[in-house]
């Protein structure tokens, strides 16, 4: 049971608790890959969390399953303690409400037939919230509140608009229904340095304004640990560690792969970087038929005969810190 | 002073858009002497990318396409050269590896023949010749069982690998200058790294000029002699990357890096933004492009242009109104 453990989860008073994840998915051939494999953690109010890992990981997966966009094949989903598995269809519809999801390409995810107006208003008139001019005047401030003057851009659509710009429609339109979490998945990638940092200090800014809860999905670590209050580094659907970001302001050891993604982070300074003449690292394997045992022995510097045998368990290591690995942990 | 291997010279691409000309790259000079590197660092928009095509003459004059000033390779004006010139040139002695290698090869044909392709046709290589050479080439950028990946096709290789067999068709001709795009952008950190490492690896080994061109600040740090800064379509400072890096004199680049999230600085650091977002350069309608969004700006600088200067320091440096530098200072940024 690799990365498995529970041991991370914390008593009560989570906003979102997720146990024994599993996504599935059929290939061609009817076989069976498994994306994401019992991945557990709690996100609690007011907090962010991030999931990291390669492309490939699971993460976007995890996020999907959340949303019930499907719903998971296995594992518990519990939103402010309600169960989703447990709900009929209009009930689920319900209480996602209170889940917002934005995505990676910030043009793509908007129709771009509508106007600015109408795509952040969407939700709330489908739900029927307050009156026309109530929403109106809903909207214009929450797009006041991330940055876009509501005068200039209430009637321009999607291709008037920059990516970043865009990226801000996305986060007004899920922000507008007040949600309890919003899911942000892969948000900055696609958005220029200057921008992203104004993108950075917005979510922090209204997550603490809004008490918000935010399942952060990303690749860079540095990005990461710049939003959130808590990280967890997945590998190939496993989870190898769990941690408060301030673990990384401290000299601490990590699990193999979440040292091979600090060093792999590209540093700003004036030191000339030493180039590894180490032969190329292994790839990805492929999810049809992961490694036994612990999945990323396979790349691991530290990898036994054990860990072919034995799948680790995620262990506390400190307060702040879970890692599963035979030898660090 | 050494003769640079290439010599550009106040290089201008102009594209006639519906919406009016687009100035893409806008007067950019600088030399790059054999072996160097020089890491050109800007945001999407800015003419990073045009300017390495451009060099790379991949970007044609036409009717709607003019490119102005000078492109001196070894001697040789690219820009001027007949087109057979060009042709031994280009692949050759200049090589490029473009920014995503699933689009950059071809889909229907073999690994193999992507690489045998360069050969035969610069070098006149038998068939079993340039087969020979080709596996070698794998080999050399680590791929492993390089015999076997020359018959399969790009859809049976990770992107980590494509890249690798781009940097491979680049070097195939033991080129003298390598313009690398985005080398890294579609790649996983992880394989990022190794395939910078690559790069830098070989380069060293075969005494290359290289110009490595990204959006990101960090992937140009620690791997370049030389850094310069574009914004709309002009480089707005450049500095040999050690000083580059200890001080920036142009708003634009110290607001780039103050903006860029470090590992190594406290989490949840509020981090200092550039405001407003790039001009709209068909648009244009004088001035210092920067001024919009430039903390220092002065009425001057709305008016007129500043020129491209050469410091005492060795830099050069478009601005009006630069940041001192204060003493003792080790980095630029957090502030």
């Amino acid at each position: 049971m690799a990365g498995t453990g529970k041991a991370h989860l914390r008593d009560g008073g989570a906003r979102l608790t997720v146990k024994d994840l599993v996504v599935e998915f059929r290939t061609k051939g009817d076989q069976r890959v498994q994306a994401v494999s019992g991945v557990s953690f709690d996100v609690l109010p007011g907090e962010t969390l991030s999931i990291v890992g390669e492309s490939g990981c699971g993460k976007s997966s995890v996020a999907r399953a959340v949303m019930h966009l499907p719903a998971p094949t296995d594992g518990a989903v519990q939103l402010n303690a309600l169960d989703l598995g447990s709900l009929d269809k209009k009930a689920l519809r319900r209480s996602r409400v209170a889940m917002q999801i934005v995505f990676q390409d910030p043009v793509a995810s908007l129709n771009p037939r509508r106007k600015v107006k109408d795509l952040v208003q969407e939700g709330a008139s489908i739900w029927g919230r307050g009156t026309a001019k109530s929403r109106d005047r809903d909207a214009r401030e929450v797009l006041d509140a991330v940055g876009l003057d509501p005068d200039v851009v209430w009637n321009r659509r999607p291709h008037e608009l920059s990516g970043g710009q865009c990226q801000r429609v996305s986060i007004a339109r899920a922000l507008v229904m007040e949600p309890d979490l919003l899911i942000c998945d892969e948000i900055l990638s696609s958005l220029d340095v200057s921008i992203q940092a104004q993108m950075l200090n917005l979510l922090r800014e209204t997550k603490a304004q809004r008490q918000l809860s935010m399942l952060f999905i990303a690749h860079d670590l540095a990005v990461v640990k710049n939003i959130s209050d808590r990280i967890l580094v997945m590998y190939l659907g496993k989870v190898c560690e769990v941690l408060d970001v301030e673990a990384l302001d401290r000299p601490a050891t990590h699990h193999p792969y979440t040292q091979l993604l600090l060093e792999s982070v590209p540093t700003v300074g004036s030191s000339r970087v030493v180039p590894s003449k180490a032969p190329a690292g292994q790839d990805l394997p492929s999810p049809l038929n992961p490694p036994s045992g612990c999945r990323f022995r396979t790349r691991c510097p530290l990898a036994t005969p054990r860990c072919a045998v034995e799948e680790p368990r995620l262990e506390r290591k400190s307060d702040d810190q879970f890692i599963a690995c035979h030898e660090v942990a | 002073m050494i003769k640079p291997l290439l010599h550009v010279r106040d290089l201008r691409t102009v594209f006639q858009t519906a919406r009016g000309a687009v100035p893409a790259v806008a007067g950019v000079s600088f030399d790059l002497q054999a072996g160097e590197t020089l890491g050109i660092v800007g945001e999407s928009g800015s003419g990073k990318s045009v300017l390495g095509r451009t060099i790379m003459g991949l970007v044609a004059p036409s009717r709607t396409t003019a490119v102005h000033g000078t492109v001196e390779y070894d001697g040789t004006d690219l820009l001027q050269a007949s087109p057979k010139r060009r042709r031994a040139l280009l692949g050759a002695e200049i090589a490029m590896v473009f920014q995503d290698p699933l689009s950059s090869l071809n889909p229907v044909k073999r690994i193999g023949i992507h690489l045998t392709e360069t050969l035969r046709q610069h070098r006149e290589l038998s068939r079993s010749e340039a087969r020979k050479r080709a596996v070698e080439l794998l080999d050399m950028v680590r791929i492993p069982e390089a015999a076997r990946r020359f018959d399969q096709y790009p859809h049976e290789l990770s992107g980590g690998m494509r890249q690798r067999v781009m940097i491979a068709m680049a070097l195939s001709c033991d080129p003298k200058l390598l313009i690398a795009d985005e080398p890294t952008t579609a790649l996983d950190v992880t394989v990022q790294r190794q395939v910078l490492d690559l790069l830098a690896v070989l380069c060293q080994e075969r005494k290359m000029a290289t110009i490595l061109i990204s959006h990101d600040l960090g992937i140009v740090s620690g791997r370049s002699d030389r850094v310069a800064v574009m914004y709309a379509g002009r480089i707005v400072e450049s500095a040999a990357a050690e000083d580059f890096f200890r001080h920036q004199h142009h708003p634009y680049p110290r607001g780039l890096l103050a903006s860029t999230p470090q590992l190594d600085s406290p989490a949840r650091t509020v981090l200092t933004t550039v405001p407003g977002r790039p001009p709209d350069l068909a648009r244009w309608r004088g001035g210092c492009h920067f001024s919009p969004r430039c903390p220092n700006v002065q009425e001057r600088c709305r008016q007129f242009e500043p020129p491209v200067e050469q410091t005492t320091d060795g830099r050069t440096l478009a601005c009006f109104h630069p940041v001192a530098p204060k003493g003792g200072e080790v980095n630029g940024r957090n502030r």
